[in-house]
């Protein structure tokens, strides 16, 4: 972009209509101060992005002579298009226009037409476009906040990271972070950090006690096997001895049985000796003479049981009888059952009497809507009376409708007669004509005295009229009371009677009364009948009292029960009388039964049956005892059941031997759950896998270790070989603006220094660059800070151009507007630095403001120059 | 003779460890020892083997602990309960010496255990002649092979040995070594060998196997795992080898990448250059898979994380334990062309090539970095800290790349 004129409408000190056209190169402004130039400056850069806001109603760029705010800009982009800006400050408001130099408006869309056509923002603008003494001595212009920020962010990547890893790659720095956590994780020798190493030593740690727990687990089963080897030939020779403690235990329990055989044997016969001293009885002979005995008890049991069963039944006829005798007791019977069916036809009769009675009670009640009594309660005078006062009421009411007739005829009637009223009108036209025609005063007076009397007839009249009226009235109101009076009357009488009864004639009431009365008549007689029934039903419940039945619910089942029982009575009389026979005669043949028995048994030598049943039990005994013995003398070897062996002995000789036995028993007990012991323990160590399986953990763990080793150690070399790449891409390999910078500081220190730097790998990149500079390969870096605020400026001037060049590399080249950035610069200082200035101009429109004219001497012998004035 | 079923196993190393790729795959590594052996037994039972030959080095120690006697005592038990006989030859891991497990151990009824002295064993009623020899020590440097007793006349010879045959040699000194033309020259129809793991038939006729390890120890061991089914008949011998192992171990290197660019495609490499590198229903994958060269997967590695693409990929390869190294992965960008960037990568890459070819350089780094180091590597010294730091360099440029190049430095 190139500006070729600008027209300050007013702007400060410039004077208003101030018109400077501008060329390509370098244009060169010197001037006294107070003169605009900073003001000029200040307009530029207005109108490309903005006057701002007004202060205090005012813009601090309002003009010093008054006028207009504001002014106009004719500029020229690369592609040769003409653009004229016009922007002024109203007193409401900022306008700005932009138009083609064909006059058709330009469409800035929300944007500063800088942004539009020199491609960045106010605070690039200033930091590489408008340069002055105190822009110079930081890396950034714009004022402070959003400016600043939105600047920074779009410069610093020119000097830090982006341009670093050229965009292709991860930030070294965010890499050497990133390597030296990972690194602190896997071991560091600050135990807060290097979990992975002390995690896995104590993994290690924990595996060693399982090696070592396992190793003792071999060696408890190594001895566990050599206790198992010496308990096997222990148990062998265990076994052998218990196999000769068997067979002696074996020998020992025979002789004792033979021993035991030939005692059993002995004793065997001494019993059966006995028995047969004892006297023996077969079976068949006892069982002969006991059938016998037999018979002859069965023959007392039959006669004593009929004599039981005779004075049973004769006890059962006894109390079935109630102590009567039984047909005495049933005549009794017969003569109590006729009563009461007697007097249960009364009862019947009474009751369909009383049936009646109440049908009419009933009727009666609902003819007259009054009970009975209420009926036979009333005065015998009352119908009458009701039908005295009823006939009064109807005569006082038609007394009383005649006088109502009476007085309406009386009222009705007129008041004042016609012919009165006809006199007197008469009479006053008499008067009146005879007094208009002028007629004698007699005419006047006959018409006057006519109309008088007529007057006083007609006051008449009215006055009697109204005693007749008052008359009628006075007559009506006695007849009226006295119909009250006998309504009343009436009311009282009838008060308390049912509705029916009130409306029945005199006749029928009485016939009410009279009904009433003789239904209470027959009520009283029919509980006089139940009076005597009841009295005759109490007499047979006495009579069946008297029988011993008591008093029972059902006397018709009590009477008929005592008949059966009477019955029964006789019957069981003469069964006892039966049994009482059969008795007799059993006892008669139970005698002859006995002496036979008897006889019997005194053949056997027995005196009674128990004698005779122990001899038949020693027969059968002897006989078992014989099975016995020949069972016994089967065991025993044969010839050898003479001598007895001594069972003392030989008993003795078998509880040793199975205590012996019982001794290897539980000596083979004991091993055998020590064995099992030891077995278990060669089964834990062979379910645990060993020592291999642990000892293999620890070397997988130690294995972790060396392997986690090795990549703290790869990261630790990767840090130190990152950093010294680090290092030497900062201080070889520089990004395009520090190279740039460095040439222009060159030029501008005339060589005194060669080398512009920053801290590319910075790691807080929010704060501002840190430059530093060299004086020569090989020199050490003297930071900006340090240097001296002439050689200062002049960095930040090299810095400044470096950067509009990357900024503007390859889009549209930004003039360069410089206001006095050089007094600090000594003079071969400041001879370098215009000669870098008058080179700048070869590639960029470049206005130099200046109150120096030393330095528009040399800067216009050393370019061309394009001089213009304020003026 | 009967046909005959011989189970054939070797290095059984009982009481060794198998590496642990990680915490997930630690209980199975721990207990997988002891579970092939029971697929051993369980193999013979099903096949109804009549002899089990364990060709040495049935212990990884000498003197094992008792855990692991203990084992094996249960196994021989159960062997023998099927009806097995079975011959064990020490190793040059367990060899026969006056301190070592084998002298104070009591062999059970039907098991043989061959000491130095070598010495067969007829078995009548399989016609059968079993011999074998056990090692005198742990560097066993005799040829065992000619001291084995011939098979009497009508019986068929089987020979158990634990050696090194010529051509075989591991990095350690060949123990019991010997030659096949010498074996194949013995009157021996099967030759049983134990020490290489590595399961191998040597030769048909005579049948000459190698049993190899039926667990493999370390990612060195890739691979199925397991043991022999030898029959043995009229018509000859016939050897099948059973996968038996219940952790199979695959170490990848892949290269080439430029066209993966998904973890799915990555399983898919994978499994196009190990084909065995799969889980089976009684076997789990231990993975380790290193991973070379520009590729996209580096833009994947930007996005995903390391850690998470070696859990989707476990996770789709269905791996107990995956070490996924991608150290050496880069991105599409030429390795030139990344240190000549004008930045401060392009320093830092060039800085660590300095390292990798200048030792001065690295002995520089050694002394300024000596005190800082973890404490494992603190006391390395001179040319050990030198090659400490050098081992890190490939590792430390991988990191750079991923932590400066977010998404591959798109």
């Amino acid at each position: 972009m190139k500006i070729e004129r600008l027209v300050a409408a007013g702007f400060g000190a410039l004077k208003p209509g101030l018109t400077l056209e501008f060329r390509p190169g370098l244009n060169l402004i010197t001037a006294p101060n107070e003169t605009g130039k900073s003001t000029l400056a200040e307009l530029l850069t207005a109108l490309f992005y903005g006057f701002g806001p007004r202060k205090g109603g005012a813009h601090p760029f309002d003009p010093w002579e008054g006028g207009e705010t504001g002014g106009e800009l004719f500029y020229r982009l690369a592609d040769g298009t003409g653009y004229l800006l016009r922007r002024h400050i109203t007193k409401r408001k900022e306008t700005a226009e932009l138009s083609d130099e064909n006059g058709r408006p330009v469409n800035f869309a929300g944007r500063e037409p800088g942004e539009l056509h020199l491609g960045c923002p106010r605070g690039v603008f200033l930091t590489v476009a408008r340069l002055g003494l105190d822009e110079l001595g930081q890396a950034f212009s714009g004022n402070p906040g959003k400016e600043r920020t939105v600047t920074e962010q779009a410069l610093k990547g020119y000097f830090f990271q982006e341009a670093a890893t050229r965009g292709s790659v991860t930030n070294p720095v965010a890499v050497r972070q990133q390597w030296r956590e990972e690194r602190e994780k896997l071991y560091s020798r600050d135990r807060r950090k290097g979990r992975g190493d002390s995690g896995l030593l104590a993994e290690i740690e924990k595996a060693q006690r399982r090696v070592d727990a396992a190793n003792r687990r071999e060696e408890e089963a190594k001895e566990a096997r050599t206790g198992l080897d010496g308990l096997k030939e222990k148990s062998a020779s265990l076994a052998r001895e218990r196999e000769a403690a068997e067979e002696e235990l074996r020998r020992a329990q025979a002789a004792l049985g033979q021993a035991r055989n030939a005692a059993r044997l002995a004793e065997l016969r001494q019993q059966i000796q006995e028995l047969s001293k004892q006297g023996l009885v077969s079976g068949e002979q006892a069982q002969s003479v006991q059938a016998l005995f037999k018979d002859a008890r069965e023959l007392v049991n039959g006669a004593r049981e009929a004599r039981s069963q005779a004075e049973a039944l004769a006890a059962q006829a006894a109390a079935q009888g109630l102590g009567r005798e039984p047909r005495e007791m049933e005549m009794d019977l017969d003569r109590l059952a006729g009563g009461l069916a007697a007097a249960r036809a009364r009862q019947r009769e009474i009751q369909a009497r009383e049936i009646v009675l109440a049908g009419r009670v009933k009727d009666l009640t609902a003819r007259w809507g009054a009970p009975p009594a209420g009926l036979a309660a009333l005065d015998d005078a009352l119908p009458f009376r009701l039908s005295g006062l009823r006939d009064d009421l109807t005569q006082a009411q038609a007394k009383c409708r005649d006088m109502e007739a009476r007085q309406d005829q009386a009222a009705s009637s007129a008041s004042l007669p016609p012919a009165g009223l006809a006199l007197a009108g008469l009479g006053l036209a008499l008067a009146v004509v005879s007094a208009i025609l002028g007629w004698d005063w007699w005419g006047t007076a006959l018409g006057g005295l006519a109309a008088a009397a007529a007057v006083g007839w007609l006051v008449g009249a009215r006055r009697s009229h109204a005693a007749l009226v008052a008359q009628a009235g006075q007559r009506l109101q006695a007849a009226q009371d006295e119909v009250t009076r006998l309504e009343r009357e009436l009311a009282s009488a009838e008060a308390g009677l049912p509705r029916g009864l009130a409306e029945a004639q005199p006749s029928e009431m009485a016939a009410a009364r009279e009904s009433a009365l003789n239904l209470a008549q027959d009520q009283a007689e029919a509980a006089q009948a139940q009076a005597d029934w009841r009295g005759q039903w109490e007499e047979l419940m006495r009579g069946l009292a008297a029988l011993g039945l008591g008093e029972p619910d059902n006397p018709d089942q009590t009477i008929e029960e005592a008949r059966r029982r009477c019955r029964g009575a006789a019957e069981a009389a003469q069964a006892a009388e039966e049994k009482r026979r059969t008795a007799d005669d059993l006892a008669a043949r139970t005698a002859a039964a006995q002496q036979k028995a008897d006889q019997a048994l005194a053949g056997l030598g027995a005196n009674d049956l128990e004698g005779l049943a122990q001899a038949a039990a020693r027969q059968q005994q002897v006989a078992r005892l014989e099975a016995q013995a020949a069972e016994v003398a089967g065991r025993l070897p044969e010839g050898q059941d003479q001598p007895a062996p001594d069972i003392a002995q030989a008993e003795a000789t078998v509880q040793e031997a199975a205590a012996r036995l019982s001794e290897l028993e539980r000596t083979a007990r004991e091993q055998a759950g020590r064995g099992g012991e030891l077995r278990q323990v060669l089964r834990d160590l062979a379910a645990s896998g060993g020592a291999a399986a642990a000892q293999g953990e620890l070397a997988r763990l130690e294995q972790d270790r060396e392997e986690l080793a090795r990549e703290h150690d790869a990261l630790l070399l990767g840090e130190a070989l990152l950093e010294r790449a680090m290092e030497h891409f900062r201080l070889e390999a520089q990004p395009n603006l520090l190279v740039k910078a460095a040439a222009y500081l060159e030029q501008a220190t005339g060589g005194a220094y060669s080398w512009l730097g920053a801290d590319l790998f910075q790691s807080d990149a929010s704060k501002p660059p840190e430059l530093s500079a060299r004086p020569g390969p090989g020199a050490r870096d003297r930071e900006a800070a340090a240097l001296s605020r002439g050689t200062r400026d002049q960095l930040y001037l090299a810095l400044r151009l470096a950067l509009a060049d990357e900024v503007t590399a390859g889009g549209e080249i930004l003039p360069l507007i410089l206001d006095d950035p050089l007094v600090n610069f000594d003079d071969n200082r400041l001879a370098s630095s215009l000669a870098m200035i008058g080179a700048v101009a070869g590639q960029r429109q470049v206005i130099m403001l200046t109150c120096h004219r030393k330095q528009a001497e040399i800067l216009t012998g050393l370019a061309k120059c394009h001089m213009l004035s304020l003026e | 003779m009967p046909e005959t079923t011989i189970l054939h196993a070797a290095d059984l190393h009982l009481d060794g460890p198998v590496a642990v790729l990680g915490p997930a795959a630690a209980e199975s590594a721990g207990a997988a020892r002891r579970e092939v052996l029971g697929r051993l037994v369980e193999l013979a039972g099903q096949a109804q083997a009549r002899v089990v030959i364990l060709a040495g080095d049935v212990f990884h120690s000498p003197r094992p602990p008792l855990s692991a006697v203990l084992a094996l005592e249960d196994a021989l038990a159960a062997w023998t309960r099927q009806g097995a006989r079975v011959f064990i030859s020490p190793g040059n891991h367990d060899p026969f010496t006056s301190d070592s497990v084998w002298s104070s151990w009591r062999a059970p009824e039907g098991v043989t255990v061959f000491t130095p002295q070598a010495s067969g064993e007829a078995l009548p009623e399989l016609g059968l002649w079993v011999a074998g020899v056990g090692h005198a020590g742990p560097s066993e440097s005799r040829d065992l092979s000619p001291d084995l007793p011939a098979p009497p006349d009508g019986l068929t010879g089987v020979a158990v040995l634990h050696c090194t045959l010529t051509g075989d040699e591991t990095r350690h000194e060949p123990y019991a070594p010997t030659r096949l033309e010498r074996l194949t020259a013995r009157p021996f129809r099967v030759w049983a060998l134990g020490h290489r793991h590595m399961p191998e038939q040597k030769s048909l006729n005579p049948l000459v196997v190698y049993a190899g390890t039926p667990q493999g120890a370390h990612l060195a061991e890739p691979g199925p795992r397991g043991a022999w089914l030898i029959t043995l008949g009229g018509a000859g011998a016939e050897a099948v080898f059973h996968d038996l192992a219940p952790l199979v171990f695959s170490d990848l290197n892949l290269n080439g990448l430029v066209r993966v660019d998904t973890i799915d495609g990555l399983a898919q490499e994978v499994r196009q250059a190990d084909p065995q590198a799969a889980p089976g229903p009684q076997r789990e994958l231990c993975l380790r898979l290193r991973l070379h060269g520009p590729s996209p997967l580096w833009d994947l590695v930007g996005v995903e994380g390391e850690a998470e693409i070696a859990r989707l990929l476990a996770q789709r390869l269905g791996a107990l334990a995956l070490v996924l190294d991608m150290d050496g992965l880069r991105p599409a960008q030429d390795p030139a062309e990344l240190e000549n960037r004008p930045d401060v990568l392009g320093r830092l890459l060039g800085l660590i090539r300095q390292a990798q070819e200048n030792p001065a350089f690295l002995d520089e780094l050694a002394g300024e970095l000596a005190k800082d180091l973890h404490p494992l590597h603190r006391r390395l010294k001179g040319e050990e800290s030198r090659e400490h730091l050098a081992a890190l360099l490939d590792h430390l440029r991988a990191k750079a790349l991923r932590d400066f190049l977010p998404g591959g430095g798109r």
